[in-house]
């Protein structure tokens, strides 16, 4: 529909529908368009249309016809555009073919219209394809140029550059960007070209018609902008310098972005049409670069914003990596990593935190990406591997204590808890307990220890008790025995049978004694400088009495055997001795002492040639309780007991034995250097005689042998008289050198031997060797006293009596 | 020796063992007194009548240290023998300075009248 505007006037913003495709405008009222006017002529005009062109001639008007401000020459035709003001006269018009939505609805160009004055003409272009301007190639190469570029400054100043090379009568350039949810205006480019800069020119804009335009979208020209801006006081002071302006859309995939606002200070109709469309052209380059430039720019924010966020959680990552190695490493429980492999069958170390290289004693280097059954081949053996299948295949964590015995029977205790990891791996976190372990089992020993300790306080403390009742008991025995000895002792049995019940008595004696000294085993001992011999002598002396004859008792022992030692205790160690040999030969045998010096030990064997202990005992023999004799016949302390006392004097016993041929005993114990101290008896070394002659009485047939054979141990010769009826004739017969008599029991005859002796022999050298002390009613009168040579007291050691007889006889 | 007509007090216990030194020590031709325990002991102690004191260490009420103190006190020339159940132990020990001998039990009757004849001689 084509319609005509009238731009200026009484008339002005109204418009009026043409039609037809000639059109008459005068003042005739039969024009097509009549204007009434004075400086209209009746026939001013003539428009013509064919298709979408428009032909206008002035028909020789009076006041002319005005055409993009020239005066048209009557009868000329010119063309016409849409939009383009002409007047006829004073009158401003132009046509315009609307389509179905008009980009400015009539209110609207009305709104618009009051901003200018009578004289503004403005013209609102439809969408229409672009006429390809005369610069296309240019306007091609600078969209080339401007595409290149990202940066949106860049790019609105390389458009201003090229709109003022373009335009060379622009007088001022702004692009003007907006934020599209806003509204706001978030970027203005202003340029005012060299030519119209003379200092005066100010940096300010219509907002009204950049609104406007980016409103519409479309492109806006205004020839002549003369008039008042009603809404902006300051601008309009500007905008009356303003002649002509023209607006393009910076529109970009149907968003506007911006306008492009140029305009011409000094000259109205500064714009020919090829200039809007240049720069419409332009605009739309320019709209898609920076477009670009802004998805760019926030592209580029993005980027910044997501480099900055993955900084800060690379920052946390790091932190925590930081945080998690440091106590990977200062953990005190070793850990360890695997990988899976081979379908759970080999576990390849991953990583070691410190604590595991050094409990495990490797380089973490060498350890990385090996198996673990070639690094750590002593956790193979204790069963670690199955752990670490059971624990891939069931997926449970597991906690596991491990043993490892490593070299030099050495063992370690571990605990280990194990638990997957995902992506097919596994950790394993253990601690090494050995040493807690150790000490639970030191502390376990220890307390063993006292209960052993303890134990046998108990026993000791129940020994001592029964110890006394015991003695009781055993004095009743005694007392009994004797009185009926004294009672009824002429019947021969009765003696053999008290002789029975006494040596029972002793070895009741023995027992207990034995017992106490068992219980006692913790308790100080008190030692002494002694000589073994002696104390083994002593011990043979006690013994030999009770023995049966058919054992044959040896002794050779060495001179000089000091050790440092307890009488009584070393004393009841070898009674033990004996006993177990004699009770080995129930049917008589051999008994063997040796003793002697070999290097720094004092070295004993008692050898008997009994029934000998089996291979299978012979390890246990030395246990407390442990005994090879019927039930209730021995306790089974003595050899324990025994033991116990060689060690506490820092000595050892051993045993050999043969089933059938007998069994002996080594005994060492260290030489002793200290100083003898023994008061009591002589210490010189046994002085051996010269083969004199050494009559000895005693009523009892066994210590007679014994003493015997001792004597004749020490180098004299020895006779043994058992009836002190019989010493006269035998002293009148073998004429001996000396006399020895052994007397246990307080007798008369002892006396009166004695007497009778000196009678026949008043020289003659006469030692008493008794149980009892001098003092004793043993015989011993002051007369006797006097006459004998030396006194013995029981027991007394070889050394003793050699010394007493060599003195006795040296006189 | 003239042990005949001596008088030993003996303070004992154990009954089996008492009667076995009565028995001996009446046939052997001593008089006899008998306390069965440390108290009656000293009561016996005071009595007097007896030559010689034959004691038990370890006795109901008083022990044989008691006894041995008090007579050595009272009666100075009385000779005691002290028997011990325990051997060589802490109570003999403390005896020891006090009793004129020490012995074990147990002692062969032998052996204790020799002590006693001996003691009795002085």
């Amino acid at each position: 529909m084509l319609k005509l505007f009238f731009l200026n006037g009484d008339k002005k913003g109204k418009s009026l529908d043409v039609q037809g495709d000639i059109i008459y405008i005068g003042r005739l009222p039969d024009s097509d368009i009549q204007i009434m006017d004075k400086t209209v002529s009746r026939k001013h005009l003539r428009i013509t249309r064919s298709g979408d062109k428009f032909i206008i001639r002035d028909l020789g008007s009076k006041n002319g016809t005005f055409l993009k401000g020239k005066q048209l020459i009557p009868d000329i035709d010119y063309e016409l555009n849409e939009g383009i003001p002409f007047a006829a006269g004073n009158v401003a018009m132009s046509i315009g073919v609307i389509s179905a939505d008009p980009v400015f609805s009539p209110s609207e160009m009305a709104d618009l219209s009051a901003h200018f004055s009578s004289t503004a003409m403005f013209t609102a272009y439809k969408d229409r394809p672009m006429t390809p301007p005369k610069n296309m190639d240019f306007l091609f190469k600078v969209s080339n140029i401007i595409n290149q570029s990202l940066n949106i400054n860049e790019i609105m100043q390389k458009v201003l550059d090229y709109l003022f090379e373009l335009l060379k009568r622009i007088d001022r350039g702004f692009i003007i960007l907006v934020d599209s949810d806003t509204g706001e205006f978030t970027n203005v480019i202003s340029r005012i070209a060299k030519s119209a800069d003379d200092g005066s020119v100010s940096y300010s804009y219509s907002k009204t018609i950049v609104d406007g335009v980016i409103r519409s979208g479309k492109p806006l020209t205004i020839l002549d902008t003369f008039g008042q801006d009603d809404a902006d006081v300051s601008e309009s002071m500007e905008l009356m310098h303003v002649k002509s302006v023209m607006c393009a859309p910076l529109v970009s995939r149907e968003k506007v972005l911006g306008v492009l606002y140029v305009d011409s200070i000094k000259i109205p109709y500064g714009f020919r049409e090829d200039d809007l469309a240049l720069v419409t052209a332009l605009c739309s380059t320019a709209a898609i670069a920076i477009e670009n430039a802004m998805l760019y720019r926030n592209l580029e924010t993005i980027i910044e914003q997501q480099t900055s966020d993955l900084n800060d959680a690379e920052k946390m990552l790091s932190e925590s990596e930081k945080r998690f190695r440091a106590m990977f490493n200062n953990l005190n429980s070793g850990v360890i990593i695997f990988k899976v492999v081979d379908d759970g069958r080999d576990f390849l170390i991953l990583d070691i935190n410190k604590a595991d290289s050094k409990i495990d004693n490797i380089n973490k280097k060498d350890a990385i990406g090996k198996s673990v059954i070639d690094v750590l081949p002593e956790l193979k053996e204790a069963g670690l591997i199955q752990r670490l299948e059971k624990v891939w295949n069931t997926g449970k964590a597991e906690r596991c204590p491990i043993t490892i015995e490593k070299r030099e029977n050495r063992k370690s205790w571990r605990e280990y808890y194990i638990c997957p990891l995902p992506d097919n791996e596994l950790v394993a976190i253990f601690d090494d307990i050995t040493e807690k372990k150790n000490a639970e089992l030191e502390q376990k020993a220890l307390q063993e220890q006292l209960f052993a300790a303890q134990k046998m306080k108990s026993i000791g403390a129940f020994a001592g008790g029964t110890a006394h009742n015991f003695r009781n008991i055993l004095q009743a025995i005694s007392g009994n025995v004797e009185y009926l000895e004294v009672v009824y002792g002429e019947k021969p049995e009765v003696k053999e049978l008290t002789k029975n019940i006494y040596s029972s008595i002793d070895r009741g004696v023995g027992l207990i004694n034995n017992l106490l000294h068992f219980a006692k085993q913790g308790w100080a001992l008190e030692m002494e400088e002694i000589d073994l011999a002696e104390v083994i002598m002593k011990t043979h002396d006690i013994i030999e009495k009770v023995f049966n004859k058919n054992i044959r008792i040896k002794m050779i022992l060495e001179d000089d055997l000091q050790v440092r030692g307890n009488i009584s205790l070393l004393s009841q160690a070898f009674m033990n001795l004996f006993t177990n040999a004699r009770d080995a030969m129930p049917n008589g045998g051999d008994l063997t002492v040796k003793a002697k010096k070999i290097n720094n030990k004092v070295v004993t064997y008692v050898t008997d040639t009994g029934h000998g202990i089996e291979e299978e005992v012979i390890d246990k023999i030395f246990d407390p309780f442990f005994t090879l004799k019927e039930v209730g016949a021995g306790t089974g302390l003595g050899l324990s007991t025994t033991h116990g006392i060689f060690e506490q004097h820092k000595g050892t016993i051993t045993v050999a034995s043969k089933v059938g041929k007998g069994t002996s005993f080594k005994i060492t114990l260290p030489v002793s250097k200290g100083k003898l101290e023994r008061i009591q008896e002589v210490r010189d070394k046994p002085v051996r005689g010269s083969g004199q002659k050494i009559l000895i009485i005693d009523d009892e047939e066994s210590v007679l042998d014994s003493m015997s054979n001792l004597v004749k141990q020490l180098g004299y010769q020895a006779m043994g008289i058992s009836r002190s009826t019989e010493a006269i004739s035998a002293y009148k017969e073998w004429a001996p050198d000396l006399v020895l008599i052994d007397r246990n029991m307080p007798d008369m005859d002892g006396a009166r031997c004695i007497a009778n002796l000196l009678k026949i022999d008043p020289a003659a050298k006469i030692i008493i060797i008794s149980g009892y002390e001098s003092e004793g009613p043993n015989g011993i009168d002051d007369d006797i006293r006097q006459a004998i040579k030396g006194y013995l007291t029981k027991p007394c050691g070889a050394s003793a009596l050699s010394s007493m007889l060599f003195q006795a006889l040296a006189n | 020796m003239g042990t005949e007509g001596k008088t030993i007090l003996i303070i004992e216990d154990d009954l089996d063992v008492l009667s076995a030194f009565v028995k001996n020590f009446k046939y052997l031709g001593y008089d006899v007194i008998v306390a069965t325990d440390g108290l009656d002991g000293l009561k016996k102690v005071d009595a007097g009548g007896y030559d010689i004191v034959i004691t038990d260490i370890v006795m109901p009420f008083v022990s044989g240290v008691g006894v041995v103190t008090t007579l050595k006190e009272k009666r100075p020339e009385i000779p005691v023998i002290a028997i011990t159940g325990f051997g060589k132990e802490p109570e003999s020990a403390a005896v020891e300075k006090k009793a004129d001998i020490v012995l074990s039990k147990p002692v062969k009757m032998a052996v204790l009248k020799e002590h006693v004849d001996r003691l009795l001689a002085k």
